[in-house]
């Protein structure tokens, strides 16, 4: 590595330039409404993207003609749309069924608890102190997951119905367009750097998100499995929770097998929450042992000691969604300023 | 006889144990499916569920080729038998099952992945209830019933769909798309 530069400019501008990235990520963490519906919507494209693909080589594989491949496409768009509202309705009205039966408050979890966990748990856990802080704190989360559904879900919904068509026709109609023209803005001096920084943060962004999307997916699938192997009422809609969950680290595993849990117990199936807490252990052992260190690793590369460490400030700093995001961030702050170093030193040189 | 197996196994190509291994996960699967404590009731037939094991080796058909759906259709059919939700049927199931995970295997990549999914599932139902009435495990006078039809046409369907969307999603999660 070549020794760093001491020329004060250099330094200037790279405050300048750090300060304004801070700006932009500070807006993105004030308006995360907002900024969730826009990843929301970039994990949509990316899936998209990759329907799209197999669907051209499936067209290619099998030399469709042209109106077959039309009826093809339709067909597929039409059955993945039947598929998707079949499944939720079912799942839905499980589980709906199942809490039509029983009232979720704090003396049903009373009851749930003290039956059917209790009884399991070693004596330095059944306690009556830590029996009313269990239940206190489960009774806490279910009210404030229905009361953040309830209050942020329409706002956020509408968000999504705005903003996810849009930034589809954007991506998939008008990104050259939108590229040439910012580009067209960048002084032709720094066309290079700026293109490449573009490219740079583009890569490594889509390879993040690429290979959080499909992590998730596999712990979203399997965790399904699990949950219907299991006889969960509401499988589907429980695995894919759990999996969607699990973007947030380490809290987001426990976060996701809490509603299975709660569903099993309340309708007085304690071995099925034993299925469920085996399947979400062999999830997250998969990810954590096979996923994280094989696959994401592999496309992301960062210290796995400084990911914790990023990790754990965002929590510090903008709770779940600084969790979330601290790597992309991070990611996005490493390659700007490292391409603004290399421009900087050629046009001020070294001192 | 252990240590010739694991001399075999060892000596093994990347490749076989890998075929190995993928053979062994959909055994299992298929056996954890058929113990499933969740049920899919079939509307048109009372008292009758959903086979949702079935699906298994036409999945390995369609992804791994014949051999994989053949080996997982006979193996996966016989420790479902011999495991607690086994029973006469399940014995009875084991050929019919291999023929369809091969047939999946003979049309993966001929003709597009539901129609392939379509007649595999087809194929294996009809040597099932074949296999039942030979066996004697079945009488043929529910046959005459149009509804027994009706059910067995909506399994297929069920099974399909199923099909289609574990394929579809396990060929996405291996696709690579490139970076634009």
């Amino acid at each position: 590595m070549a020794p760093l530069s001491a020329h004060p400019k250099i330094w200037q501008v790279l405050t300048v330039i750090f300060l304004a990235i801070t700006a932009a990520f500070g807006l993105f963490f004030y308006f995360s409404n907002i900024f969730l519906a826009f990843i929301i919507a970039f994990s949509l494209i990316f899936l998209a993207e990759k329907f799209a693909t197999d669907y051209r080589r499936s067209v290619a594989r099998y030399h469709l003609s042209r109106w077959k491949q039309h009826v093809y496409g339709y067909a597929l768009v039409a059955f993945w749309i039947f598929a998707v509202i079949f499944l939720f309705r079912s799942s839905t009205l499980q589980i709906t069924g199942v809490l039509q039966k029983v009232s979720v408050n704090e003396a049903t979890l009373v009851d749930v608890y003290s039956d059917k966990v209790q009884p399991l748990l070693p004596a330095f856990f059944q306690r009556e102190a830590f029996t009313e802080e269990i239940v206190e704190k489960v009774s806490e989360y279910v009210s404030s997951l229905t009361s953040v559904i309830l209050s942020k879900g329409t706002f956020f919904l509408v968000d999504a119905l705005l903003i996810v068509p849009l930034m589809f026709f954007m991506y998939f109609r008008r990104r050259h367009a939108i590229a040439t023209k910012l580009f067209g803005a960048v002084p032709a001096r720094f066309h290079d750097s700026v293109l490449r920084g573009a490219r740079e943060i583009g890569a490594q962004l889509h390879h993040f998100f690429a290979i959080r999307v499909i992590e998730n997916t596999i712990v979203g699938a399997l965790c399904c499995l699990g949950f219907f192997i299991a006889g969960v009422k509401g499988w589907l809609i429980l695995g894919l929770i759990a999996g969607f969950l699990n973007i947030v680290p380490y809290f987001g595993p426990i976060m996701g097998a809490v509603p299975p849990l709660l569903i099993t117990l309340l309708v007085d199936e304690p071995v099925a929450a034993l299925y469920v807490i085996l399947t979400v252990l062999i999830a997250q052992t998969i990810d954590e042992f096979y996923l994280r260190p094989f696959v994401v690793s592999g496309k992301v590369r960062i210290d796995p000691l400084l990911s914790i460490i990023l990790v754990l400030v965002g929590s510090q700093l903008f709770g779940i969604m600084g969790m979330i995001f601290a790597l992309p961030t991070y990611l996005v702050y490493k390659v700007i300023l490292q391409e603004a170093y290399e421009e900087l030193v050629k046009l001020y040189g070294q001192k | 006889m252990t240590r010739n197996l694991a001399i075999l196994a060892f000596n093994m190509s990347a490749d076989r144990k890998t075929e190995l291994f993928r053979m062994i996960v959909l055994i299992l699967l298929y056996a954890l499916i058929g113990n499933a404590r969740s049920i899919q009731p079939n509307p048109f037939i009372p008292g009758a569920v959903i086979a949702v094991y079935m699906v298994v080796p036409v999945v390995g058909g369609l992804l791994f080729g014949p051999l994989t759906g053949l080996v997982v259709g006979v193996f996966g059919a016989l420790l479902n038998a011999i495991s607690p939700a086994g029973s006469p049927f399940e014995f009875a199931s084991v050929l019919p099952h291999g023929i369809m995970g091969l047939t999946a295997g003979f049309l993966r990549g001929k003709i597009p992945t539901p129609f392939a999914a379509a007649i595999a599932l087809a194929i294996g139902h009809g040597l099932n209830v074949a296999s039942y009435v030979v066996t004697d495990l079945l009488k043929t006078k529910p046959l005459d019933d149009l509804a027994f039809w009706y059910g067995l046409g909506y399994e297929t369907l069920v099974g399909t769909v199923t099909v289609f969307v574990m394929v579809t999603f396990y060929r996405l999660g291996f696709l690579s798309t490139p970076h634009k």
